[in-house]
Formats: C-alpha cells, structure tokens, sequence
C-alpha cells in the first residue's frame, strides 16, 4: 500500500510546483519572490499532513491531498454571501480583485495587497515556519488579499468587509483553488474594524486556503469578525495569526457556518503588557461537516487578559474540534486567560471533541478553562411548548438561545441580524 | 370545562395514578390536596402533556376536545395552562422574547394575526400589574436568578398574559413567604371571572385561604379518596392525612 501512495504523493505535491511556476507575478519585489519561493521549498518538504501529526490528530485532509487543484475561473460575479450595509466593500473572486474602495478614510491605508508589496512589509511574519503547511502553500501562493495599514491614532470609522467569492469552477476541469493573503498593520493608538467574508458555490469541491496576519501596536484596537460560509462541498483551510504590543485590544469573533472540511489555525501572541485579547468563535455544523479550530493564544509578557469562548452547534453528522491551547511564560506573571468550549448536540450522531491545553512556565496566574457537551434541555424544551410554542420553533429557540452569546458581542447590526437570521431559521428549521 | 375518568398513568412501569376522576365546570375552583408521592404532581404533568409520562387507561376531555390526543402545544393553544412547580430557568432568552414567542404561537393557533412590538408591550404593561413583577425581570432570561417568589410570580404572569380557559396550579404556594403568597394569590384571584377554571394542587391548606376553592378533593395513592367543600381543607389542616390513607387501604 505504501509503495502505491508514495508516488502519489509526490505526484500529488508536484501539482503545486506547477501552479507556482504558472503564477504570473509582475512586479513583485526580491524580497517577496525569495518569500514564496521558500515558503514553496519548505511545503513540498513537510507535504500534507496526516492523522500521524498531533496536530492533525482528529481531521483528515486526505481528500485535500487526493484532489487535483486549479486556480478558479474569476470573473464578475455576484456574491453568494450579503455585503452588509454600514460598511465599506471589498470583493475578490477566486482571489482576485473585483471591487474596489472608491473611497479611503484619512490616516488609513486600504488597498489590494497585490499594490501593496514593497520592501519593509512585515509580511509573513507571524507565519511560524514549522507545522502550518497550508500557510506555507498560501505563502508560495496568494494571488492578493486585502492590506490595511491604520496609522498612529487614526481610526477606521466605517467598517470594511472583505469578501471572498469561490466561483469552484476551472477551465481544466479539477477543482477550484484560491490563496487569500490578508495583511492587517494597525498602529500605535489606531482603530481598525475589519470583517472578513467567505463564501462560495454550493456542490462543489473548491479550497479557499486563507492566511490573515494582524500586527497590533501599542494602544492599538482590532474589532474583527469572520463570516465563513463556504460552500457544501468546500474545503476551508485557514491561519489567522496576530501579534499585540503593549496595552493593545483584539476582540475578534469567527462564525463558522458552511463547507464540508474546516480548519483554522488562531495564533495569538500577547507581546507586551496589559493586552486585552478576546478570541470568539461559533461552529454551526450540519450534515457531515468537520470544523476544526486550532487556538494558540501565548501570553509571552506580564498583566495581559486573554479570553476564548467557543460555541458549537452540531446536527446530522457533523463534527466539531475545539484544541485550544493557553501557553503562558515564565516571565508572564499576573497572567488572566480563560477558555471555554461550549458544545450543543443536536443529534445522536454528531460528535464534538474537546481538547484544552495548558503550559504555564509562570507561578502567579490565573488560568481556567471548562467545556462541556450535551443536549437540549427536555425542561427547557416543553417548558416553551406548555406555553404554545410549536416544538420546531421552541427547538430553534433554545438553539438560538445557546448560540446568541456570541453573536450579541457584534456591534455592526446588519451583520448581527443576518447572522440571527441564519441561526434562528435555516439551523433551527434543519435540525 | 374539563372531565377526566378512570384515568391510569405512570412512569417508568411504576404506576401513580390509578384510576383518577375529576370533573370541572367552568368558572369553578377546584382544589387538590394530597400527601407527598399522592401523585399531585403527576396529575398536573400529564395533563399539561409531559410525555414521560406513559398513561395506559381513562379519558381527558378538554372544553370538548380529546386532550391526551394533543402535543403539549396544542394543549396550550386550546386554552390550558400549568403554573409549574419548579419553573424552568433558560438561559439566553429574555422573558418578554419567550412571552412574545407564546402568546404569538397562541394567537396563530387561532388563526389571528400575531401581536407587533407595540400591542405586546401595552398587553405586557397591562399585565404586569396584576402580579407586582418587577419591570427590570422582563429584560432578564427567562426565570434566570430569580428568587422563588420571583418565579412562581412569573408563572401567574404568564398566566395573565396567556388568558387560558384553566389553569392548573401545581404547588404554586411552595416556597413562598407570607407575602409572596398575598401578591400571588391575589394574581389568581384577579383572573377569576366566571368563565375561567383552576385546578388548584397544593399540600397545604394555606393556600386555600387566599384562594378559595369551590370543592377540595383528597388524593391519595393516584386516587380521590374524598371529595367536599373548602371546609374540607380545614378538616385536613386539623386531622392531616393519616386517617384517609388509613380509609384508602381498607
């Protein structure tokens, strides 16, 4: 068996040397080139990983490895998911750019990464060069993304959503790649609002491989929302990795709602004191969905605040991964980090896998973590019907009542509404 | 209003009603005492639909309709209400989104059209005087931190709220002091208007100076074992339960 699959393998790996030597890349600095380049070396070195790898203990990405991938076709499409009113717009198909900005804010910078690549650009660096093979792909790979660079002091009043459209069609007939790279600088005392969306055909087996890094200065301040709804039959591969100075604030919340294979990497670096970082997130699974969030939250300085609180809501045959992992040095005293999993079962045959981990180098902390999985409340539940709530709606109730903690914390109110919508109708009515 | 004979019911193959008849005219009070594991509460479960419950034998005939034939919801929509024993805290949901969920659900069932925001805060605003519930607890989840008192008043809230044809009352007095149990009572009492039934459970006759039935019935062992007039209740204050159990097993 082995014999059979190591050529493959390789087979497999050259596909992407392939599609890096067919990527166009005018313009593009040395530095940026030498980049990718190793970024590519060190990829086709680790290969996939497999259930072997710790890491990838519980989700297996062989079907990822098994595919053959193209960039998709592009082109003007309209968006799968809702470009939400209050904010500004930013929207790339297959990776690449669609529509623009009319208009920047003074004191900030946003534009397409791709006119955004001179020398000096700390990108890649918080993407750790062992463990995260996907980011090394997306390094060697990204076509563009979304750059924003908040100056001292400067705030971003409006909102921008950056969306990701996957069409999942090639014109050789394979499934559909596309390498978002998103680049986030906010400076010394700044104010950015950033809310990334994915999404993308139904039925098809398309891989948006994501790499997001946020570089927070002193007193800096990041409001941040993912919104994944990728298609059914996607594959969502994603690293978000963030470093904070001194006295800077990250509250950043993901909802995971479409594809049929997810994984996000949460990097979180707690550079300086007293950083208030706040990483949320909501799994709402269905069918045979997988959703793997990886959490790395590393409190390398004294005083700081670190808070996860992760949700989900499983139906069918989904599964969800919660591995969340609270890392703390020896120099960081007076360390405040809590974590908590949180997992609904909305069928007998949906699974949730918990894993807490805590490496404390320091003696005078505070670090608590729970997680819990169970069911709906049977008391909870007639309670609502023996006042006249029809047993779908109250279903739906309770669901919302347990998934709406992470929602209410999303201050831009289209967004949350829509959210609250999906949540109350499409899962409810589903499970 | 609601008749119900020769009813068996259980759980878990243990059976605790066994063979129960009760007949209720509308606009009456009816009162059901009972020692501990009588099967008060059971009673008041399975007609409020709990399906845990597993009932093998007798009627429940609901202001015409077949009641055990019905879901716990539709049950509601038909006009019957159950003031729980131990109200249910859910976390998430505030109080008024859970009434708004209800008297809609009820209003549809119905075929009228469902309350906006502004006509269910005036039917709210109206209501919430007949118990004295504090304004700030609408806000809050439902039943999440309240007192005990606090609870057992949102239950007749609801009640106000809902307008039921019955409404079952299952040891509504326990756990309340002297002047939870006024306020509560005079809840109740308020939402008598001729027309109205209740099913009043309670171990203690207390509770029946307040609201004063027009019959008390002794349960004991699944079954009424003596039926008589509020005068009944003051029997049992005296002589308590002994000697109709002692009756009941001859």
């Amino acid at each position: 068996m082995s014999s059979a699959t190591l050529p493959d393998k390789a087979a497999g790996l050259a596909a992407y040397e392939e599609l890096f030597s067919a990527s166009e890349r005018t313009g593009e600095s040395e530095g940026v080139s030498d980049l990718r380049r190793s970024a590519l070396d060190r990829f086709l070195k680790q290969g996939f990983p497999t259930r072997r790898d710790e890491e990838w203990r519980q989700t297996n990405v062989a079907p990822i490895a098994k595919s053959q991938f193209a960039r998709g076709t592009g082109g003007s499409v309209t968006p799968s998911a809702e470009l939400y009113d209050g904010c500004d717009h930013m929207v790339f198909v297959d990776g690449r750019l669609e529509i623009g900005l009319s208009a920047v804010p003074e004191g900030v910078d946003i534009r397409p990464l791709s006119e955004a690549l001179v020398e000096g650009l700390p990108l890649g660096d918080l993407v750790p060069e062992e463990g995260h093979p996907f980011a090394a792909m997306n390094t060697a790979l990204f076509e563009d993304g979304l750059y924003v660079h908040v100056s001292e002091k400067a705030q971003m009043v409006r909102p921008l959503q950056v969306h990701f459209e996957s069409t999942g069609q090639t014109t050789q007939g394979v499934s559909a790649v596309s390498f978002p790279r998103n680049l986030i600088v906010v400076e010394r005392g700044g104010e950015g609002r950033v809310i990334e969306t994915y999404s993308g055909a139904q039925g098809r087996a398309y891989m948006t491989n994501a790499v997001t890094e946020m570089h927070l200065g002193e007193n800096a301040t990041l409001r941040h929302v993912k919104v994944m709804q990728e298609g059914d039959a996607s594959y969502h591969m994603a690293l978000q990795s963030i470093r904070l100075e001194r006295s800077a604030n990250l509250h950043s919340i993901a909802v995971n709602q479409g594809g049929s294979l997810v994984r996000n990497d949460l990097r979180s670096l707690l550079d300086g004191e007293d950083i208030d970082c706040v990483l949320n997130g909501l799994v709402l699974g269905n069918e045979q969905r997988i959703v793997d969030n990886h959490l790395w939250m590393e409190h390398a300085k004294p005083n700081c605040y670190s808070h996860q609180l992760y949700k989900g809501v499983l139906a069918d045959r989904s599964r969800a991964v919660f591995t969340g992992r609270i890392f703390v040095h020896q120099e960081a005293q007076k360390t405040d980090a809590v974590q908590t999993n949180r997992n609904l079962l909305l069928s007998e045959a949906a699974i949730a896998n918990s894993n807490p981990q805590l490496e404390i180098f320091a003696d005078d902390v505070k670090c608590t973590h729970g997680s819990t999985i169970g069911q709906l409340e049977d008391d909870a539940h007639f309670y609502l019907r023996s006042r006249g709530v029809d047993a779908d709606v109250a279903k739906g109730l309770l669901v919302y009542a347990f998934a709406s903690e992470i929602l209410q914390e999303i201050d831009l109110e289209p967004l949350r509404d829509s959210l609250e919508r999906i949540l109350v109708h499409e899962l409810a009515s589903g499970v | 209003m609601l008749e119900i004979q020769g009813l068996r019911a259980g759980i878990e193959d243990q059976e605790i009603l066994k063979g129960f008849d009760l007949k209720i005219g509308p606009g009456e009070i009816h009162a059901i005492m009972g020692p501990n594991g009588s099967g008060k509460s059971t009673l008041a479960q399975v007609l409020a639909g709990r399906e845990e419950y597993e009932i093998s034998e007798g009627s429940v005939q609901f202001d015409g309709e077949d009641l055990l034939e019905l879901d716990p919801e539709e049950r509601a929509q038909a006009g019957l209400f159950l003031a729980f024993q131990y109200p249910v805290e859910i976390p998430g949901i505030s109080n008024t989104y859970f009434l708004k969920a209800a008297v809609n659900s009820v209003r549809k069932a119905h075929g009228k059209e469902e309350l906006d925001a502004v006509e269910f805060l005036k039917l709210v605003r109206e209501k919430v005087k007949v118990v004295e519930l504090d304004d700030s607890l609408l806000k809050r989840p439902v039943n999440e931190g309240f007192s005990g008192g606090e609870k057992k008043r949102n239950e007749i809230f609801q009640m106000a709220v809902l307008e039921p044809k019955m409404a079952i009352l299952d040891e509504t007095d326990s756990g309340l002091d002297i002047d939870a149990l006024k306020v509560v009572s005079n809840g109740v009492n308020s939402l008598r208007d001729g027309d109205r039934s209740f099913l009043v459970i309670t171990h203690y006759q207390r509770l029946l100076e307040y609201i004063v039935p027009d019959f008390v019935h002794v349960l004991v062992d699944g079954r009424i074992v003596r039926s008589g007039g509020k005068e009944l209740a003051l029997e049992l204050e005296e002589r308590g339960y002994g000697w109709l159990e002692q009756e009941a097993m001859v």
